[in-house]
């Protein structure tokens, strides 16, 4: 066993990251060297690096322009409210999955269930572009929360089924014989036990639905709009609109970045599929 | 406290069956399995049997779908763009998500073996965590600047190596490649975090037999590494396949298809059918088409993982 | 305090029956250990008498009350579980107390002396303050002790808590707990698979095997009289020896016959072996009751053997010795009478010998 050939090995991996973090920031960074430029500054040959003409433009007509305000506030209305919804039936649905076997004999209905997200959108939004028209839920908040629930609810079910299989059932038995309800086991001994991986959960589900696209897209008309659907229509007398875009991309996506940032215990805890200790 | 005790002997009036049980867990999966059905499993039924239909909305002669049984089938299996969007997608698909998995891998274990500090190693796998809790659109959006022919970041470094940039979005191959390297700025994180934590988990015990028999590192790395990494590897390849069927919103954005409709991917192609050409009945056959191969592809996956690496 | 009955106790999962038509009598205030090996049915059995479990079929009863229908909250119940069931979120003081919690009806103060009290006679008042997991495993297992007493409830069920624990805190803990139950005087439900627990603890030992109950008697009875080879091979420790006669008559003489061990017995010692349906017996002798010698005694009570190892248990040694055709027979003898390597003979008083009828777990005895 050389040295020097271990050493090689070390030091090529620590180029491979050096090299990875700047692929990962140099985006980021760019992002907000666009949003600070004049639209004249964009997309010169050869690109500046660094914004000369330094100016909040962008960002004052991000936060101004009433488009975008509703945009955003929109998303955020649906967001949440999609994942509350998503949370609530996918715990309950979770925890009978978890502590009543029998509700999925062989696993066959999660397996359904998580089948449909082998599907892409478009299967679902298809049909329910049709049938949401002839309910009038087409261009609604309500509308699109619902709709969300296509993707979350299989995710936060599985999730959470997860989460209350690593609480023993002896506890809750612990709790039966001492007298206590099932009911009020859950809100006594379950709840305070599984509320990191609830919250893990709703910040995963929100992410997701904050993220989304094609079905905001389709669904929604006038009258409502996400951030999502107004990214693609940033474009003036035929000139796309960096700077703006920019500024917009770098506020839509500072929440999910805070929410990472703030738990990333968890959220990686979540995506290294439970085998953390890191 | 004997009273009590008595009392609950005696007490006959309130018996609650345990058989009562049996009600409670329907209740709370009824609601969640419901609204799956109603918002994603009952529509997809409809679609299933639009398939066989012929619907086109917007013309005089098919307002109403009309029963033509398996011709919108048989239409896809011939029509050369949704075969051009397959070999688009055999090549997006497969390259694009094998160096992922393998980009991911490498830099997991990198991550493991040669970053010392514990502070640094959560504060890399956050900010290599980053780039996927940004909207896809949005993404493609900012690959779509980097990519710009003129100004775009990408053709300015390319700039300074003498080249004079390339037409990253205007040829298919070209166009097909960004698409994956702004994929994969986004989400190789995912095999990344996943393979890090199996890693992690890994008893050091292992490696110290090893290396107490005189084992390389790449003897190591072959014999107690991989193998166990296998499945999970196997698991970060399937998520991330299962995604690449699902790839739209950057494709919608960086290129819409183009130039023409040459870089255009299945699920793409499915979205011009159902919302520009108003063919509900053939785009409905996309789907399912699509959606059962990735199935199919899934279980042939899976079943090739258990009976070739099973432990 | 109450007496615990058991009537045709079957469950069934499917098509594997946990529990097969059991009916067992549990004393009012007595310590009642079932015991038997992994699925043997003892655990569902605990767990139907605590409501934790539906029966297929069979009803229990609390003192003449039928409680078969009762959810565990509506049993005057305390349980011990395997894994303790502790709540982490918890200090030790708020797990004790939380039995008291479930609206009966308690004053503050009425809980405190409680737990207090519980706390002081399980002997983790000390550190009761602390949260769950900053304790150690011993003294988890006095709060889940402290946690089950505080109620004073009827019937007191523990589920092999004791499994995980090193042998010194084993020893200790069950003494502990044979004195708690004796100064209350609860009738005590104890499952355990380690018949060394079960025998020095119980009163009572129901010894079980494949969803049946095999024996039910006080450790005495159980050991000197297995009433199957089943019980005779899994109670005792060193193991019983066992032989494998046929059974073969000459004139009134009984003839058994292993190859190695042949010997006869007459007259009222034979009488039992009459009743035998089978040609080949175990037979079966204690370690205990094996004794040393140097040359054959030639009668016919006594095997040839060479010692193997010899392990010193203090006042005892435990010695493995092998026949020449190669079966094990263990003796117990005293210190320092035997070395490795050493031929002789193990004999027997052909009184001490347990007989049964085959060679099946389920041989019953003939003597």
């Amino acid at each position: 066993m050389s040295t020097s050939r271990t050493n090689g090995f070390k030091w090529a991996g620590r180029a491979l990251l050096v090299v990875y973090t700047l692929f990962v920031a140099f985006p980021i960074y760019w992002t907000l060297n666009t949003a600070f430029k004049p639209l004249s500054q964009i997309g010169t040959f050869p690109p500046t690096v660094y914004p000369k003409g330094f100016q909040l433009d962008a960002f004052v007509w991000v936060l101004s322009n009433s488009r975008a305000i509703d945009a955003i506030l929109n998303s955020l209305i649906i967001a949440t409210g999609t994942t509350i919804l998503s949370v609530i039936l996918g715990a309950l649905a979770g925890y009978a999955f978890s502590r009543f076997s029998w509700v999925d004999p062989g696993g066959h209905v999660s397996f359904w269930l998580l089948s449909t997200r082998m599907f892409p959108p478009v299967a679902v939004v298809l049909p329910i572009f049709f049938i949401y028209g002839r309910l009038g839920l087409q261009d609604t908040l309500f509308g699109l929360m619902l709709l969300y629930l296509t993707f979350n609810l299989p995710l936060t079910t599985w999730l959470m089924r997860d989460f209350f299989d690593k609480i023993p059932t002896s506890f809750e038995e612990a709790a039966f014989v001492d007298g206590y309800s099932r009911f009020q086991t859950f809100r006594k001994v379950i709840f305070p036990l599984v509320r990191p991986g609830l919250v893990a959960t709703m910040m995963l589900a929100w992410v997701f639905a904050w993220n989304e696209f094609l079905f905001a897209w389709i669904i929604t008309g006038n009258s409502t709009s996400t951030y999502t659907t107004i990214i693609p229509t940033l474009i003036e007398s035929n000139q796309i609109q960096w700077n703006r875009i920019m500024a917009m991309a770098a506020v839509v996506a500072t929440p999910p970045t805070l929410i990472l940032i703030a738990f990333r215990d968890n959220i990686i805890e979540g995506m290294t599929l439970g085998m953390t200790d890191i | 406290m004997s009273t009590t005790r008595d009392s609950l002997q005696e007490r006959i009036a309130v018996r609650i069956p345990i058989r009562r049980e049996k009600l409670t867990p329907l209740l709370l999966v009824g609601p969640a399995l419901v609204t799956v059905f109603l918002v994603t499993i009952g529509p997809m039924l409809w679609s299933l049997w639009l398939s066989f239909n012929r619907w086109t909305p917007s013309s005089i002669a098919y307002q109403e779908p009309t029963f033509n049984a398996g011709e919108n089938f048989a239409w896809l299996f011939t029509e050369p763009r949704f075969l051009n969007s397959v070999v688009n997608f055999l090549y997006y698909g497969g390259v694009g998500v094998t160096v992922q998995v393998l980009l991911g891998m490498a830099l997991a274990l990198a991550l493991y073996n040669y970053v010392e500090r514990r502070s640094v190693r959560i504060g890399l796998l956050t900010l290599f965590a980053v780039p996927m809790m940004i909207a896809p659109l949005v993404a493609g959006r900012i690959w779509q600047l980097l990519f710009l022919p003129g100004g775009g970041a990408v053709n300015g470094i390319l700039g300074t190596f003498g080249s004079s940039g390339l037409p990253w979005l205007q040829s298919r191959w070209l166009g097909l490649t960004a698409l994956m390297i702004a994929d994969t700025w986004q989400w190789v994180g995912l095999p990344l975090l996943i393979i890090y934590g199996g890693r992690a988990s890994i008893p050091d015990s292992m490696y110290e037999a090893a290396r107490v028999n005189g084992a390389s590192r790449w003897m190591q790395f072959r014999r107690i590494t991989l193998p166990q990494l296998q499945t999970l590897i196997a698991i970060a390849f399937i998520l991330r396949f299962m995604d690449a069927y699902k790839f739209f919103d950057k494709l919608f954005i960086m290129t819409r298809g183009g130039p023409g409709t040459q870089t255009e991917l299945p699920t793409f192609y499915t979205y011009i059918v159902g919302f520009s050409d108003f063919n509900i009945g053939r785009a409905a056959a996309l789907t399912w088409v699509i959606g059962l191969g990735s199935i199919l592809i899934m279980l042939l996956f899976w079943r090739f993982m258990n009976t070739e690496g099973s432990v | 305090m109450a007496k615990v009955e058991i009537d045709n106790l079957t469950k069934r999962y499917g098509s594997i029956i946990a529990t097969n038509d059991i009916s067992l009598d549990i004393e009012d205030g007595n310590l009642t250990v079932l015991v038997g090996p992994s699925g043997c049915g003892k655990t569902t059995t605990l767990r139907s008498v605590a409501g934790l479990e539906t029966p297929t079929d069979g009803t229990i009863s609390f003192d003449g009350v039928d409680i078969t229908d009762r959810p565990p909250q509506e049993r005057d119940i305390s349980m011990v579980f395997q894994d303790l069931a502790l709540y982490p979120h918890m200090t030790g003081r708020e797990n004790v107390a939380f039995p008291l919690r479930a609206e009966k009806g308690y004053s503050e103060q009425e809980i405190e002396e409680a737990v207090q009290d519980a706390a002081e006679v399980t002997d983790c008042a000390g550190f009761i303050d602390k949260k769950i997991t900053d304790l150690s495993g011993g003294q988890q297992q006095r709060v889940a002790l402290a946690r089950a007493l505080v109620r004073r409830p009827e019937v007191f069920l523990m589920d092999e808590p004791f499994s995980d624990l090193d042998e010194l805190l084993k020893r200790q803990l069950r003494a502990e707990v044979v004195q708690l139950q004796q100064e209350f005087g609860v009738t005590m439900i104890h499952v355990t698979h380690d018949q060394e627990e079960a025998m020095t603890m119980g009163d009572d030992l129901v010894v079980m095997n494949n969803g049946n109950v095999v024996q039910f008697g006080n450790p005495d009875q159980v050991f000197s009289r297995p009433q199957t080879l089943f019980v005779a091979m899994f109670i005792g420790s060193p193991q019983i020896n066992r032989f494998d006669c046929d059974l073969s008559w000459d004139g009134d003489a009984a003839v058994l016959d292993s190859g190695e061990l042949v010997f006869e017995l007459s007259g009222d010692a034979a009488e039992p072996l009459r009743a035998a349906t089978e040609t080949t017996l175990a037979v079966c002798i204690r370690p205990q009751r094996l004794t040393w010698a140097d040359t054959d005694p030639e009668d016919g009570f006594s095997v040839p053997v060479t010692v193997n190892v010899v392990e010193k248990i203090g006042t005892e040694d435990i010695v493995r010795c092998t026949t020449p055709e190669g079966q094990d027979v263990t003796a117990e003898v005293n210190s320092g009478a035997l070395r490795e390597g050493m031929e002789g003979y193990l004999v027997f008083d052909p009184n001490d010998v347990h007989l049964f009828d085959g060679v099946g777990e389920e041989a019953t005895r003939l003597n």
